[in-house]
Protein backbone atom coordinates (compact mmCIF):
# COMPACT_ATOMS: atom_id res chain seq x y z
CA UNK A 1 0.00 0.00 0.00
CA UNK A 2 1.04 3.75 -1.22
CA UNK A 3 2.05 4.78 2.29
CA UNK A 4 2.37 8.63 1.20
CA UNK A 5 -0.92 8.41 -0.56
CA UNK A 6 -2.44 7.62 2.80
CA UNK A 7 -0.39 10.63 4.91
CA UNK A 8 -1.49 13.05 2.17
CA UNK A 9 -5.08 11.67 2.05
CA UNK A 10 -5.47 12.20 5.80
CA UNK A 11 -2.59 15.31 5.51
CA UNK A 12 -5.72 17.72 3.32
CA UNK A 13 -8.08 17.17 6.26
CA UNK A 14 -8.14 20.52 8.09
CA UNK A 15 -10.35 22.37 10.51
CA UNK A 16 -12.78 24.92 9.18
CA UNK A 17 -11.26 28.31 10.50
CA UNK A 18 -14.89 29.44 11.84
CA UNK A 19 -14.70 25.84 14.21
CA UNK A 20 -10.98 26.89 15.63
CA UNK A 21 -12.70 30.52 16.47
CA UNK A 22 -15.73 29.13 17.95
CA UNK A 23 -13.07 26.56 20.46
CA UNK A 24 -11.26 29.43 20.96
CA UNK A 25 -14.03 31.65 22.34
CA UNK A 26 -15.67 28.75 24.01
CA UNK A 27 -12.01 28.42 25.90
CA UNK A 28 -12.68 32.13 27.12
CA UNK A 29 -16.23 31.99 27.97
CA UNK A 30 -14.84 29.08 30.67
CA UNK A 31 -11.99 31.10 31.22
CA UNK A 32 -14.18 34.25 32.46
CA UNK A 33 -16.30 31.96 34.48
CA UNK A 34 -13.46 30.37 36.64
CA UNK A 35 -12.26 33.74 37.10
CA UNK A 36 -15.75 34.59 38.21
CA UNK A 37 -15.82 31.61 40.82
CA UNK A 38 -12.61 32.35 42.21
CA UNK A 39 -13.63 35.81 42.66
CA UNK A 40 -16.49 34.73 44.60
CA UNK A 41 -14.55 32.51 46.45
CA UNK A 42 -12.79 35.51 47.56
CA UNK A 43 -15.38 37.78 48.38
CA UNK A 44 -16.88 34.42 50.67
CA UNK A 45 -13.69 33.89 52.77
CA UNK A 46 -13.65 37.56 53.49
CA UNK A 47 -17.51 37.53 54.33
CA UNK A 48 -16.80 34.60 57.19
CA UNK A 49 -13.34 35.48 57.91
CA UNK A 50 -15.57 37.71 61.26
CA UNK A 51 -14.54 34.63 64.05
CA UNK A 52 -17.19 33.79 66.15
CA UNK A 53 -15.85 31.89 68.82
CA UNK A 54 -18.92 30.81 70.66
CA UNK A 55 -20.88 29.74 68.23
CA UNK A 56 -18.16 27.26 66.94
CA UNK A 57 -17.44 26.52 70.35
CA UNK A 58 -20.77 25.38 71.01
CA UNK A 59 -21.20 23.56 67.34
CA UNK A 60 -18.04 21.82 68.46
CA UNK A 61 -19.28 20.14 71.40
CA UNK A 62 -22.77 19.60 70.04
CA UNK A 63 -20.78 17.26 66.91
CA UNK A 64 -18.73 15.42 69.55
CA UNK A 65 -21.50 15.11 71.75
CA UNK A 66 -23.62 13.29 68.97
CA UNK A 67 -20.29 11.41 67.16
CA UNK A 68 -19.55 9.85 70.92
CA UNK A 69 -23.20 9.10 71.41
CA UNK A 70 -24.01 7.66 67.91
CA UNK A 71 -20.36 5.35 68.57
CA UNK A 72 -21.71 4.34 71.96
CA UNK A 73 -25.03 3.28 71.28
CA UNK A 74 -23.22 1.66 68.18
CA UNK A 75 -21.18 -1.07 70.29
CA UNK A 76 -23.71 -1.28 72.69
CA UNK A 77 -26.17 -2.61 70.04
CA UNK A 78 -23.19 -4.58 68.05
CA UNK A 79 -22.62 -5.97 71.75
CA UNK A 80 -19.62 -8.18 70.56
CA UNK A 81 -21.12 -9.45 67.29
CA UNK A 82 -18.20 -9.59 64.32
CA UNK A 83 -17.31 -6.47 62.68
CA UNK A 84 -17.38 -5.17 59.19
CA UNK A 85 -13.70 -6.67 58.47
CA UNK A 86 -14.41 -9.61 59.72
CA UNK A 87 -17.67 -10.28 57.77
CA UNK A 88 -14.87 -9.03 54.55
CA UNK A 89 -12.60 -11.84 55.53
CA UNK A 90 -15.32 -14.45 55.15
CA UNK A 91 -15.84 -13.87 52.04
CA UNK A 92 -12.37 -13.85 50.82
CA UNK A 93 -13.52 -16.95 49.06
CA UNK A 94 -16.50 -16.87 47.75
CA UNK A 95 -16.22 -20.37 45.32
CA UNK A 96 -15.57 -22.42 48.27
CA UNK A 97 -18.34 -25.53 48.19
CA UNK A 98 -18.96 -24.65 44.40
CA UNK A 99 -17.95 -26.95 42.00
CA UNK A 100 -14.52 -25.97 40.58
CA UNK A 101 -14.14 -24.75 36.82
CA UNK A 102 -13.64 -27.55 34.36
CA UNK A 103 -10.16 -28.68 33.97
CA UNK A 104 -9.95 -28.49 30.35
CA UNK A 105 -10.42 -24.43 30.76
CA UNK A 106 -7.16 -24.40 32.60
CA UNK A 107 -4.20 -23.05 29.79
CA UNK A 108 -0.88 -22.81 30.02
CA UNK A 109 -1.15 -19.21 31.59
CA UNK A 110 -2.61 -20.82 34.50
CA UNK A 111 0.53 -23.29 34.96
CA UNK A 112 3.10 -20.71 34.56
CA UNK A 113 1.89 -18.39 37.36
CA UNK A 114 -0.39 -17.80 40.38
CA UNK A 115 -2.83 -15.74 40.24
CA UNK A 116 -3.50 -13.15 42.79
CA UNK A 117 -6.48 -11.37 43.82
CA UNK A 118 -6.29 -9.53 46.62
CA UNK A 119 -8.97 -9.51 49.27
CA UNK A 120 -10.95 -6.33 48.71
CA UNK A 121 -11.45 -7.65 45.25
CA UNK A 122 -13.42 -11.02 46.47
CA UNK A 123 -15.09 -8.68 49.13
CA UNK A 124 -16.05 -6.27 46.93
CA UNK A 125 -17.38 -8.85 43.99
CA UNK A 126 -19.44 -10.83 47.25
CA UNK A 127 -21.20 -7.21 48.21
CA UNK A 128 -21.58 -6.33 44.65
CA UNK A 129 -23.13 -9.76 43.36
CA UNK A 130 -26.03 -8.88 46.04
CA UNK A 131 -27.24 -6.10 43.39
CA UNK A 132 -28.28 -8.71 41.12
CA UNK A 133 -27.34 -8.21 37.21
CA UNK A 134 -23.17 -9.64 36.38
CA UNK A 135 -22.17 -9.80 32.75
CA UNK A 136 -18.20 -9.83 31.32
CA UNK A 137 -17.24 -7.99 28.22
CA UNK A 138 -13.39 -7.54 27.45
CA UNK A 139 -12.68 -3.72 27.00
CA UNK A 140 -9.63 -4.25 24.70
CA UNK A 141 -10.06 -7.36 23.06
CA UNK A 142 -6.31 -6.88 21.58
CA UNK A 143 -3.85 -9.22 23.12
CA UNK A 144 0.00 -9.37 22.32
CA UNK A 145 0.18 -13.11 24.24
CA UNK A 146 -1.79 -15.94 22.74
CA UNK A 147 -4.54 -16.78 24.76
CA UNK A 148 -7.23 -19.47 23.81
CA UNK A 149 -10.82 -19.56 23.94
CA UNK A 150 -11.13 -21.94 26.67
CA UNK A 151 -9.51 -19.24 28.90
CA UNK A 152 -13.05 -17.67 28.34
CA UNK A 153 -15.39 -20.02 27.66
CA UNK A 154 -18.16 -18.30 28.97
CA UNK A 155 -20.56 -21.35 27.53
CA UNK A 156 -19.78 -23.41 30.08
CA UNK A 157 -20.75 -20.69 32.71
CA UNK A 158 -23.96 -20.91 30.87
CA UNK A 159 -23.32 -17.29 29.56
CA UNK A 160 -24.49 -17.90 25.90
CA UNK A 161 -26.40 -14.70 24.39
CA UNK A 162 -26.69 -12.14 22.29
CA UNK A 163 -28.13 -8.16 22.10
CA UNK A 164 -31.47 -10.07 20.82
CA UNK A 165 -31.91 -13.19 23.26
CA UNK A 166 -30.13 -11.69 26.00
CA UNK A 167 -31.82 -12.58 29.21
CA UNK A 168 -30.97 -10.65 32.49
CA UNK A 169 -28.94 -12.94 35.37
CA UNK A 170 -30.53 -12.76 38.57
CA UNK A 171 -27.31 -13.29 41.27
CA UNK A 172 -29.06 -12.98 44.17
CA UNK A 173 -32.36 -15.56 43.81
CA UNK A 174 -30.96 -17.73 41.47
CA UNK A 175 -27.80 -19.19 43.33
CA UNK A 176 -26.84 -21.52 40.87
CA UNK A 177 -26.32 -18.48 38.71
CA UNK A 178 -24.41 -17.19 41.48
CA UNK A 179 -22.13 -19.71 41.51
CA UNK A 180 -21.68 -19.98 38.05
CA UNK A 181 -21.16 -15.34 37.78
CA UNK A 182 -18.42 -15.88 40.97
CA UNK A 183 -16.48 -19.14 39.34
CA UNK A 184 -16.16 -16.68 35.71
CA UNK A 185 -15.01 -13.71 37.42
CA UNK A 186 -12.44 -15.84 39.68
CA UNK A 187 -11.34 -17.39 35.81
CA UNK A 188 -11.31 -13.89 34.52
CA UNK A 189 -9.39 -12.95 37.65
CA UNK A 190 -7.01 -15.91 36.90
CA UNK A 191 -6.76 -15.78 33.10
CA UNK A 192 -6.16 -12.31 32.33
CA UNK A 193 -3.28 -12.24 30.30
CA UNK A 194 -0.94 -9.78 30.08
CA UNK A 195 -1.72 -6.67 28.14
CA UNK A 196 -5.55 -7.34 28.17
CA UNK A 197 -8.04 -5.62 30.02
CA UNK A 198 -11.41 -7.89 31.04
CA UNK A 199 -13.96 -5.88 32.17
CA UNK A 200 -17.20 -7.13 34.31
CA UNK A 201 -19.96 -5.26 35.07
CA UNK A 202 -22.68 -5.86 37.60
CA UNK A 203 -26.53 -4.10 37.00
CA UNK A 204 -25.72 -0.53 36.08
CA UNK A 205 -22.28 -0.43 37.08
CA UNK A 206 -19.11 -1.65 35.77
CA UNK A 207 -18.16 -4.37 38.22
CA UNK A 208 -14.33 -4.61 37.34
CA UNK A 209 -11.84 -3.30 35.24
CA UNK A 210 -8.68 -5.68 35.31
CA UNK A 211 -5.61 -5.15 33.86
CA UNK A 212 -2.34 -7.45 34.05
CA UNK A 213 1.51 -6.14 35.09
CA UNK A 214 3.64 -6.84 32.67
CA UNK A 215 6.76 -7.60 34.54
CA UNK A 216 4.87 -9.51 37.71
CA UNK A 217 2.00 -10.82 35.71
CA UNK A 218 -0.44 -10.08 38.83
CA UNK A 219 -3.38 -7.44 38.70
CA UNK A 220 -2.60 -4.22 39.29
CA UNK A 221 -5.74 -2.49 38.78
CA UNK A 222 -9.78 -3.59 39.53
CA UNK A 223 -12.42 -0.81 39.89
CA UNK A 224 -15.70 0.35 39.26
CA UNK A 225 -15.36 2.76 36.77
CA UNK A 226 -18.73 3.67 35.02
CA UNK A 227 -22.54 3.56 35.33
CA UNK A 228 -24.71 1.51 32.32
CA UNK A 229 -27.82 3.64 31.83
CA UNK A 230 -29.72 0.57 30.55
CA UNK A 231 -30.10 -2.40 32.83
CA UNK A 232 -30.31 -4.95 29.90
CA UNK A 233 -26.98 -5.23 29.83
CA UNK A 234 -25.88 -8.63 28.13
CA UNK A 235 -22.92 -10.64 27.33
CA UNK A 236 -21.89 -11.29 23.21
CA UNK A 237 -20.63 -14.28 22.71
CA UNK A 238 -20.29 -14.21 18.97
CA UNK A 239 -18.12 -10.77 19.36
CA UNK A 240 -15.82 -12.36 21.61
CA UNK A 241 -15.81 -15.32 18.97
CA UNK A 242 -14.40 -12.43 16.63
CA UNK A 243 -12.15 -11.23 19.02
CA UNK A 244 -10.12 -14.51 19.64
CA UNK A 245 -10.12 -15.63 15.88
CA UNK A 246 -8.32 -11.97 15.50
CA UNK A 247 -5.58 -12.55 18.49
CA UNK A 248 -4.99 -15.82 17.14
CA UNK A 249 -4.27 -14.47 13.38
CA UNK A 250 -1.88 -11.22 14.85
CA UNK A 251 -0.24 -14.00 16.97
CA UNK A 252 0.55 -16.38 14.15
CA UNK A 253 1.35 -12.91 12.19
CA UNK A 254 4.06 -11.97 15.14
CA UNK B 1 -5.26 27.90 34.26
CA UNK B 2 -3.86 28.93 31.00
CA UNK B 3 -3.53 32.48 29.97
CA UNK B 4 -5.87 33.82 26.51
CA UNK B 5 -2.74 34.06 24.55
CA UNK B 6 -1.53 30.15 25.44
CA UNK B 7 -4.77 29.12 24.49
CA UNK B 8 -5.48 30.73 21.18
CA UNK B 9 -1.67 29.58 20.20
CA UNK B 10 -2.36 25.77 21.14
CA UNK B 11 -5.66 26.01 19.35
CA UNK B 12 -3.84 27.08 15.93
CA UNK B 13 -0.82 24.79 16.15
CA UNK B 14 -2.78 21.57 17.11
CA UNK B 15 -6.17 22.23 16.52
CA UNK B 16 -6.12 20.56 12.43
CA UNK B 17 -3.62 17.30 14.08
CA UNK B 18 -6.70 17.19 16.63
CA UNK B 19 -9.46 17.05 14.55
CA UNK B 20 -7.90 14.92 12.06
CA UNK B 21 -7.48 11.64 14.15
CA UNK B 22 -10.88 12.54 15.73
CA UNK B 23 -12.56 12.89 12.24
CA UNK B 24 -10.84 9.38 11.44
CA UNK B 25 -11.50 7.96 14.87
CA UNK B 26 -15.28 9.13 14.73
CA UNK B 27 -16.44 9.44 10.95
CA UNK B 28 -18.48 12.87 12.14
CA UNK B 29 -16.94 16.31 11.39
CA UNK B 30 -19.38 17.72 14.29
CA UNK B 31 -18.19 15.33 16.88
CA UNK B 32 -14.89 15.73 15.95
CA UNK B 33 -14.91 19.60 16.40
CA UNK B 34 -16.58 19.00 19.93
CA UNK B 35 -14.20 16.57 21.30
CA UNK B 36 -11.31 19.17 20.28
CA UNK B 37 -13.41 21.21 22.09
CA UNK B 38 -13.60 19.34 25.16
CA UNK B 39 -9.39 18.78 24.40
CA UNK B 40 -8.26 21.86 24.63
CA UNK B 41 -10.87 23.20 28.00
CA UNK B 42 -9.29 20.27 29.32
CA UNK B 43 -6.16 21.62 28.56
CA UNK B 44 -7.05 24.86 29.74
CA UNK B 45 -8.21 23.80 32.82
CA UNK B 46 -5.51 21.89 34.04
CA UNK B 47 -2.30 23.10 32.52
CA UNK B 48 -0.34 20.51 32.39
CA UNK B 49 3.62 21.52 32.83
CA UNK B 50 5.50 19.98 29.58
CA UNK B 51 9.03 18.65 29.27
CA UNK B 52 9.18 19.92 25.26
CA UNK B 53 6.49 20.34 22.32
CA UNK B 54 6.19 17.11 21.64
CA UNK B 55 5.23 16.14 24.92
CA UNK B 56 2.22 18.57 24.84
CA UNK B 57 1.08 17.12 21.59
CA UNK B 58 1.27 13.59 22.79
CA UNK B 59 -0.42 14.66 25.72
CA UNK B 60 -3.30 17.00 23.62
CA UNK B 61 -3.61 13.69 21.61
CA UNK B 62 -3.85 10.82 24.17
CA UNK B 63 -6.59 13.41 25.94
CA UNK B 64 -8.40 13.28 22.44
CA UNK B 65 -8.31 9.82 21.18
CA UNK B 66 -9.37 8.90 25.04
CA UNK B 67 -12.24 11.06 24.70
CA UNK B 68 -12.78 9.71 21.17
CA UNK B 69 -13.04 6.31 22.50
CA UNK B 70 -15.51 7.58 25.05
CA UNK B 71 -17.60 8.88 22.26
CA UNK B 72 -17.78 5.23 20.71
CA UNK B 73 -18.58 4.04 23.54
CA UNK B 74 -21.54 5.89 23.77
CA UNK B 75 -22.30 5.23 20.38
CA UNK B 76 -22.09 1.29 20.73
CA UNK B 77 -24.73 1.42 23.41
CA UNK B 78 -26.89 4.32 21.68
CA UNK B 79 -26.65 3.54 18.10
CA UNK B 80 -27.53 6.46 15.58
CA UNK B 81 -27.69 6.76 11.78
CA UNK B 82 -24.87 6.94 9.47
CA UNK B 83 -22.08 9.24 10.66
CA UNK B 84 -19.84 9.06 7.39
CA UNK B 85 -19.38 13.11 6.17
CA UNK B 86 -16.14 13.69 4.83
CA UNK B 87 -17.67 16.14 1.37
CA UNK B 88 -15.50 18.70 1.88
CA UNK B 89 -12.69 18.06 4.01
CA UNK B 90 -10.73 16.17 0.96
CA UNK B 91 -9.80 17.69 -2.70
CA UNK B 92 -10.11 14.76 -4.50
CA UNK B 93 -12.16 11.45 -4.69
CA UNK B 94 -8.95 9.12 -4.03
CA UNK B 95 -8.16 10.68 -0.49
CA UNK B 96 -12.25 10.34 0.12
CA UNK B 97 -12.19 7.00 -0.49
CA UNK B 98 -8.75 6.11 1.48
CA UNK B 99 -10.31 7.84 4.57
CA UNK B 100 -13.97 6.20 3.92
CA UNK B 101 -11.98 2.72 4.12
CA UNK B 102 -9.56 4.21 7.20
CA UNK B 103 -12.63 5.11 8.88
CA UNK B 104 -14.23 1.49 8.50
CA UNK B 105 -11.62 -0.30 9.95
CA UNK B 106 -12.26 -1.21 14.38
CA UNK B 107 -11.65 1.39 16.67
CA UNK B 108 -7.97 0.02 17.86
CA UNK B 109 -6.69 -0.59 14.07
CA UNK B 110 -7.79 3.47 13.14
CA UNK B 111 -6.26 5.09 16.67
CA UNK B 112 -2.90 3.78 15.56
CA UNK B 113 -2.85 4.65 11.94
CA UNK B 114 -4.17 7.82 12.68
CA UNK B 115 -1.40 8.70 15.44
CA UNK B 116 1.18 6.78 12.87
CA UNK B 117 0.39 8.38 9.74
CA UNK B 118 -1.13 11.74 11.05
CA UNK B 119 2.17 13.39 13.13
CA UNK B 120 4.52 10.13 11.99
CA UNK B 121 4.93 8.97 15.59
CA UNK B 122 7.51 6.23 16.37
CA UNK B 123 6.12 2.66 17.69
CA UNK B 124 7.38 2.98 20.48
CA UNK B 125 5.87 6.84 21.17
CA UNK B 126 2.49 5.32 20.33
CA UNK B 127 2.92 2.30 22.67
CA UNK B 128 3.41 4.89 25.63
CA UNK B 129 0.22 6.92 24.38
CA UNK B 130 -2.37 4.84 24.23
CA UNK B 131 -0.99 2.27 26.71
CA UNK B 132 -0.02 -0.50 25.06
CA UNK B 133 3.10 -2.82 24.52
CA UNK B 134 5.41 -1.94 21.01
CA UNK B 135 4.39 -5.07 19.88
CA UNK B 136 1.06 -5.04 20.38
CA UNK B 137 1.02 -1.68 18.53
CA UNK B 138 3.37 -3.34 15.79
CA UNK B 139 1.00 -5.88 15.10
CA UNK B 140 -2.03 -3.51 15.10
CA UNK B 141 -0.26 -1.90 12.71
CA UNK B 142 0.93 -4.65 10.13
CA UNK B 143 -3.07 -5.44 10.74
CA UNK B 144 -4.94 -2.48 9.94
CA UNK B 145 -2.26 -1.67 6.76
CA UNK B 146 -3.05 -5.12 5.67
CA UNK B 147 -6.63 -4.58 6.44
CA UNK B 148 -6.91 -1.09 4.29
CA UNK B 149 -4.94 -2.53 1.66
CA UNK B 150 -7.38 -5.52 0.89
CA UNK B 151 -10.38 -2.97 1.14
CA UNK B 152 -8.99 -0.19 -0.92
CA UNK B 153 -7.90 -3.22 -3.50
CA UNK B 154 -10.84 -4.86 -3.21
CA UNK B 155 -13.15 -1.87 -4.03
CA UNK B 156 -10.72 0.40 -6.10
CA UNK B 157 -8.07 -1.95 -7.77
CA UNK B 158 -4.90 -2.11 -6.98
CA UNK B 159 -3.47 0.80 -5.40
CA UNK B 160 0.24 1.08 -5.53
Amino acid sequence: MNEDKIKASIGEINMSDKAKERIINECMKVSENARDESFTDEVLTVEHAKPRRFTRLAAGIAACAVIAGGAGTGVYLMGGRSTGNDKAADTSSPVSGTKAPDPENTTEASETFTPQIPDEIGTFLESSLENGIVQAEETDEKAPLPILNAEFDTTYYGFIASPETAVPIDTKNDSEMRERVINLILSCCKFVPTDTEVSITCGNSQLLELKTDTETLQIIDAKAIYFREDGTTYYDIEELGDIFEEIRELTKDN
Amino acid sequence: MLSEDCIHEAVLLYSDMLFRMCLIMLGSAADAEDIVQETFIAYMKSSPKFNDDDHKRAWLLTVASNKCRNMLRYRKRHPSADLSELDGYTSDPESTHTIELLQELPEKFRTVLALYYIDEYKVNEIAAMIGRSPSAVKMRLQKGRRLLKEKYEKEFGNYE
